[in-house]
């Protein structure tokens, strides 16, 4: 009950500020024009051709590539840093409330916009490619255990404050990786065979490339578990390590704002 | 001042000396950024053909060059505007008011960012190897660092505008991100933009002129010209960002 009245207090407070969600969308809106007028100057001079994409295929991957980004964001990595850092996860800690939960229920009502958008884009792109209703239901279901995993990295990323002076690094750093291997640059499928094999597994083009891809150039339903079961397995080892980190963590935590 | 200024270089670098493990870290995750964009430039580029005049060698060129300029930024002036954006909200300005200090620049004696200094030595290395492939003479070099300077003081005076927003608008903490994320983002040649793009971010939001106005020069596509007009543009801008200022101040409710 109480993990309800966070959510909705947090879709509110989503909601009223909309400044926030234009610049959002708007800079979605920016990184998604990048990355296609390169790729249209790449095809366009013939200089670098990605197999199986043709450049509305590439378009539309690259949209959907970045949007998926928009609601798996990475938002509670920073949340949880700066509570960290002022010394306000110290009321958090205290209440019977599990910190992971509040964080659960925050980031699903500030994220419930997105996923509506995100939905309507998986109806839209799904009934474009012609792809059957059930394995797009089973395209949601994947994206759900997909969210989870995504989140719980995140958790362990703002945890990261516990040792970290400034956070602005830590900004840099998770964009670029959501960048890179998210397939936000370009499809992952793109890069060399040999670095391809082992990076598709990793959690950023989980949940991002992998949707992507599977509503452009199409995925079988066998491909799509198989994605489902390293999900989970990421999602079992996020959970062991956030409970590692959250310990070892909350011992160098001082709980009054630092530097 | 400059006692001052000793002072805060004296407290970041033992700062940093203290917490090593932490500034290590801090770095590692900044140079991370730039060698993930240097990665893609090899991606895009991996044919080695040249498109829209622009081989992989200036696309590097032009990715290390902006990380030069962020990675000076940052070393001299993020930890100041991260505590310019708290302080503004949270309406503590006071301490900075009653010095007898110039406020608009004293938020900066916060501290300088030590492992931004590392990335800015790693990144300038490389932009000077790179910049071994162009044949240039020393008044171009002179260019090249005096725009380089100006882009860092553009990347500041926009960061500095959209924090002084802070001032009337409650929670667009989105705005303080913003010339981060739109300065990775358009570190890529200028004509691959449509013609619409280039216009807005060249003369309403100059970011396209920081990232791309160096390699210009480099290649020889730009001059004398644009590096005036680049020029007028800053001084123009602080301006505005010292009226926007003295505007805020105005606005400004202490908190104490």
């Amino acid at each position: 009950m109480k993990y309800l009245y966070v959510f909705l207090a947090s879709l509110k407070a989503k909601l009223i500020y909309r400044t926030n969600i234009i610049l959002e969308y708007g800079l979605t809106i920016l990184q998604v024009g990048v990355s296609i007028f390169v790729w249209e100057a790449l095809y366009s001079q013939k200089a670098l051709v990605v197999p199986n994409y043709s450049l509305e295929k590439l378009n539309a991957y690259l949209f959907l590539a970045n949007f998926l980004a928009l609601s798996f964001s990475v938002a509670p990595a920073f949340r949880l840093a700066t509570q960290i850092k002022s010394g306000r996860l110290s009321t958090l800690l205290e209440r019977p409330i599990s910190l992971y939960g509040e964080h659960l229920a925050y980031f699903i009502g500030e994220q419930f916009l997105g996923m509506v958008i995100n939905l309507c884009l998986i109806v839209y792109f799904g009934t474009l490619s012609g792809i059957s209703v059930s394995m797009l239901l089973l395209l949601v279901i994947y994206l759900a255990f997909a969210g989870v995993m995504f989140f719980s990295l995140m958790m362990i990323l703002g945890m990261l404050a516990f040792w970290l002076i400034e956070l602005w690094p830590l900004r840099s750093f998770v964009t670029a990786c959501y960048l890179l291997f998210g397939g936000r640059y370009f499809p992952l499928s793109h890069l060399p065979n040999k670095f391809f094999i082992v990076i598709q597994y990793n959690p950023f083009s989980l949940v991002t490339d992998i949707p992507a891809r599977f509503l452009t150039v199409g995925l079988s339903g066998y491909e799509l578990i198989r994605y489902l079961i390293v999900t989970l397995g990421w999602t079992l080892i996020f959970s062991v390590i956030y409970r590692l980190v959250l310990k070892r963590g909350s011992r160098l935590y001082e709980g009054v704002e630092s530097i | 001042m400059m006692r001052v200024l000793s002072c805060a270089w004296d407290k970041s670098l033992k700062q940093f000396m203290i917490y090593r493990a932490t500034g290590w870290l801090t770095f590692l995750l900044a140079i991370i950024f730039y060698t993930i964009e240097y990665v893609t430039g090899y991606v895009y580029f991996s044919s080695n053909t040249s498109v829209n005049g622009w081989d992989r060698t200036d696309y590097l060129v032009l990715v290390t060059g902006v990380s030069v300029m962020v990675s000076t930024y940052n070393f001299i002036f993020i930890l100041g505007h991260e505590k310019l954006s708290e302080l503004i909200v949270d309406g503590g300005l006071d301490s900075l008011l009653l010095k007898p200090l110039d406020p608009y620049w004293s938020v900066m004696l916060v501290g300088f960012d030590m492992p931004s200094l590392i990335e800015l030595v790693v990144t300038a290395a490389v932009f000077i190897y790179l910049i071994q492939n162009y044949t240039l003479g020393i008044i171009k070099i002179f260019m090249i660092i005096w725009a380089l300077s100006m882009g860092v003081m553009m990347i500041f005076l926009l960061n500095r505008i959209c924090i002084c927003f802070n001032f009337w608008l409650a929670k667009a903490s989105s705005l303080n991100g913003v010339i981060e994320d739109l300065t990775s983002m358009l570190s890529r040649p200028k004509v691959f933009f449509p013609s619409i793009i280039q216009l807005v971010f060249t003369f309403v939001i100059p970011v396209l002129t920081v990232t791309n106005i160096p390699v210009e020069i480099i290649k020889g596509d730009g001059g004398v010209k644009e590096l005036v007009y680049f020029s007028i543009a800053c001084v123009a801008l602080y301006y505005l960002s010292r009226y926007e200022w003295s505007q805020g101040m105005k606005n400004y409710y202490s908190a104490n």
